[in-house]
């Protein structure tokens, strides 16, 4: 596997490209009476991955699900303010949820392969979506973004084996191609590597950073050290406010705010 | 780190061995084998009663289904189908009467002729029954020394039953004029009465009888007639003379229309009509299982055992006994499996009765509950499931089909009605009374809460996982739940299915209300796609009440039965169905 060397320093951590890919104002999420998510401001960047930290129930994950609208499957979750993708309101009453989520591609915390064959599972997407013109087409989609997440090696001779016969970090990579089939320009990870153990984890960092040659990657996590690791951007969520968004050097290194600061110390959380 | 400043605040330790089992642990050893021997004794129960269920349906519905059968030269007489003699066509096949009772002839004559053909006497074989059953009653009293000889001659054929009757009945009246005469109060009379019986009876040769009278004559005296009266009568004589006097003139009354009524001859418009289809039948002989008449085989399966000649059916005389005993050691009468009980119709009589048109019936109706509740209760499953507002609607909506499931069957009975009703009263003279579709879509709406239920549960057993995969890589919400989550849900769904069908497959009730109890002059049913559904039916659980209260015991304690058979192992075919079904469904991985 071919793999650009990431010495995972720090100081390297510099964004790609100052486009802002996301842009969210006021952002407000409810949950009946419960106010989730308080007045989030925030920017995310082109080709960059940016990773959202902070302790249980913050409201890191509702807001990353605002991002490609999952939360309005949630009947009791209500959301205001704005967030843009390339200046446009995604939720505008223009937009139909399913064209957005092609657009926004989802990697879940637990590895979620369809009941189906490897191959049916990547396929699947480009086929509602009509990417494919034949079977050719097809398989040519599947080969890459099965390249693209690093399992192309792995399961290239059985592909029609079920893919929920493979291994926590391959399903999990699998739900990675899955996800970049459609061709999407942000990919959101939802703790991806929760469930996986850290040689699994390892590959599938290593593929985050690859990824962020041609996404805007946007990821939920519990570590603090994989935050460091793969990312450029990192903010902190605490009880529903986004507390500080930074450079991810500068987040652990020099925080400016005290939540911040015992957070990543380990102080609360 | 302790807060106790001396150890020996610390609370003592009892020496306890891991050996021996302490209080709490012994009582809760006993709450646990109560438990177990409560369950144990319930399951045993119900066991039990299953076991008698099911062996008091096979024990009367399999032998059943096997049906006493003569076995007869059918031979089709051209000189019955045609009365002027001559070439028989068919098309004066076509225009015989069926009120000629032609098929009676054809079907009486042939049964003779293979009696005869097969060697058997019918007027020596009733009569030796009748001598038999004489005998017994003589015997009884005693009259054996003048009616022995009687009684071989008449088996031999000596002498003809009506004179033995004669003989009988002339000692019987005398005795009977005694009788009457000591019950009087002239002696004179009474002396005469009996002189004249002693001469009647030892004049027939019963000589015994005759000095038992003598006896009651001699001592009699006009105080002590009541008492010469009852001893008269505690001889016995009188009744046992004319009851065989009775049975002696039997044998001559069983004639030819006696024997035909042993079969079943064939309803005249089914033999008409199959020899209009095959018309070189006629003058040619075929060889025939016609079923006996079910007083018969009430006989022959040992039902009429042991009863009195008061006890036999109307019209089955002791000769029938003889003639059926005779046949059936003659191989005549024979046991064969009644495939027609499957295809026949439904009738009173229990000879040519059959589950046919109730067996398509059942069938078209599961078609038309599959088809309309399948297709109803998955999309209002999937509506209320997925797409639904979570409103004070949608909870009423759901609480009352919940509820529905709970409406006693027969309320759906009544609502069929209704829509006929509603139907008449808009003029539609097509009537839907009675036919598989009405049966059908009353059973539908009965089912479909059941699957409306069980598809809900197996919505919901799909892990919400997949569906956030699905939409994740943007699908709608209708491509995930046709693409990911039905398909998971399948087995679910169809199990819930087969449930409310087999449901419905049984259910009597709504059907009753809604006229297939009264179709009971339904035809087979036609193809599903060529009207077969707007056909008049009928359903197997109907059929199972009407056999149920059939007055004749055969059918309606062996035949009921054989029909219930049928429903189950068309329980336990759909069972299986579903789960082959479920097996093909169910994801393999």
């Amino acid at each position: 596997m071919e793999t650009k060397v990431n010495n995972m320093q720090l100081d390297t951590r510099i964004a790609g490209e100052d486009a802002i890919k996301i842009a969210a104002r006021n952002v407000q999420v409810y949950y009946g009476d419960t106010h989730a998510i308080k007045d989030v401001n925030v920017d995310i960047l082109d080709k960059t991955v940016t990773a959202f930290i902070g302790p249980s129930g913050c409201g890191k994950s509702t807001f990353l699900r605002c991002l490609n609208r999952m939360n309005d499957t949630i009947s009791i979750a209500r959301i205001e303010g704005d967030i843009r993708i390339d200046g446009e309101d995604i939720y505008d009453r223009r937009v139909d949820p399913v064209q957005l989520r092609a657009k926004v591609g989802m990697v879940f915390q637990k590895p979620n392969p369809f009941p189906k064959s490897i191959y049916e599972n990547v396929a699947y997407g480009p086929r509602i979506h009509g990417l494919a013109r034949s079977k050719a087409d097809l398989d040519e989609i599947v080969e890459k973004s099965l390249r693209r997440a690093a399992l192309w090696n792995e399961v290239k001779d059985r592909l029609d084996a079920p893919g929920t016969g493979l291994s926590g970090g391959q399903q999990q990579r699998l739900c990675i191609g899955r996800a970049v089939a459609t061709n999407p320009e942000i990919l959101l990870m939802d703790e991806p590597c929760s469930a996986l153990d850290p040689i699994a984890t390892a590959q599938v960092e290593e593929l985050i950073d690859e990824l962020r040659s041609n996404y805007s990657v946007v990821i939920v996590t519990h570590s603090m050290q994989q935050a460091a690791r793969v990312s450029q951007k990192t903010a902190f969520f605490h009880l529903g406010n986004l507390v500080e968004f930074d450079d991810t050097s500068k987040i652990f290194t020099n925080p400016e705010d005290p939540r911040t600061e015992s957070y990543i110390t380990g102080r609360i959380g | 780190m302790t807060d106790l400043s001396n150890p020996s605040d610390l609370p003592k330790r009892k020496v306890q061995s891991l050996y021996a089992r302490s209080e709490q642990v012994q009582k809760r050893h006993q709450k646990g084998l109560a438990l177990r021997i409560l369950g144990i004794s319930a399951i045993t129960v119900v066991l039990f009663f299953l076991c008698v269920l099911l062996w008091s349906i096979v024990s009367r519905g399999i032998p059943a289904l096997w049906q006493y059968q003569a076995e007869i030269e059918l031979y089709y007489d051209p000189a019955i189908l045609n009365e002027n003699g001559g070439e028989v066509t068919p098309e004066e096949i076509a225009d015989v009467s069926l009120r000629s009772g032609f098929e009676r002839g054809i079907y009486a004559n042939s049964l003779k002729a293979t009696i005869e053909a097969a060697g058997i006497d019918v007027m020596a074989t009733v009569t030796a029954r009748y001598a038999d059953r004489a005998e017994e009653i003589l015997a009884q009293a005693g009259l054996m020394d003048g009616a022995g000889v009687l009684l071989s001659d008449l088996r031999n054929g000596a002498v003809a039953g009506g004179d033995v009757a004669r003989i009988f009945g002339q000692a019987g009246s005398a005795l009977r004029g005694a009788q009457s005469a000591l019950e009087g109060d002239d002696i004179a009379a009474a002396n005469t009465a009996l002189e004249a019986a002693v001469t009647a009876l030892s004049g027939a040769g019963f000589g015994s009888a005759a000095s038992q009278v003598q006896a009651i004559a001699d001592g009699i005296t006009a105080d002590a007639m009541p008492a010469a009266a009852a001893a008269l009568a505690q001889t016995g004589l009188q009744s046992a003379l004319l009851d065989a006097a009775g049975l002696m003139r039997q044998p001559a009354e069983f004639d030819d229309a006696a024997l035909a009524s042993m079969i079943y001859a064939a309803n005249r418009r089914d033999t008409r009509d199959y020899l209009v289809a095959n018309p070189n039948l006629v003058g040619e002989t075929e060889f025939t299982g016609v079923p006996v008449a079910i007083s018969l085989t009430r006989y022959l399966t040992g039902e009429l055992q042991g009863r009195g000649q008061a006890d036999m059916p109307p019209g089955f005389e002791l000769g029938h006994l003889a003639m059926a005993d005779a046949m059936v050691e003659a191989d005549i009468i024979n046991r064969h499996f009644h495939w027609k009980f499957f295809t026949n119709l439904y009738s009173q009589s229990g000879e040519i009765t059959g589950i046919g048109p109730a067996l398509m019936g059942s069938l078209y109706m599961m078609l038309v509950v599959l088809v309309f509740s399948l297709i109803f209760g998955v999309a209002a499953s999937i509506y209320l499931e997925e797409f639904a507002p979570k409103n004070k609607f949608t909870d009423f909506i759901e609480i009352n089909i919940a509820n529905l499931a709970a409406v006693p069957s027969i309320v759906f009975g009544i609502l069929g009605a209704a829509i006929l009703f509603a139907l008449t009263d808009l003029g539609i003279t097509t009537s839907i009374r009675g036919t598989a579709l009405l049966g059908g879509f009353v059973l539908s709406l009965m089912t479909l809460p059941t699957i409306v239920i069980a598809t809900r549960a197996a919505l919901k057993a799909v892990p919400p996982s997949i569906r956030e995969a699905a939409l994740g890589v943007g699908a709608s919400k209708v491509q995930a739940m046709f693409h990911h989550i039905l398909p998971l849900a399948a087995p679910g769904i169809l199990t819930g299915t087969i449930i409310g069908i087999a449901q419905a497959l049984g259910e009597t009730a709504p059907l009753l209300l809604i006229g297939l109890s009264v179709s009971t002059g339904a035809d087979l049913l036609s193809s599903p796609f060529s009207g077969g559904l707007l056909e008049q039916t009928q359903s197997m659980p109907t059929v199972v009440y009407l056999l149920a209260q059939n007055e004749d015991a055969p059918v309606r304690e062996g035949l009921a039965q054989s029909a219930i058979i049928v429903m189950l192992a068309l329980l336990f075919l759909l069972n299986f169905l579903a789960i082959i079904l479920r097996r093909k469904f169910e994801r393999r991985w």
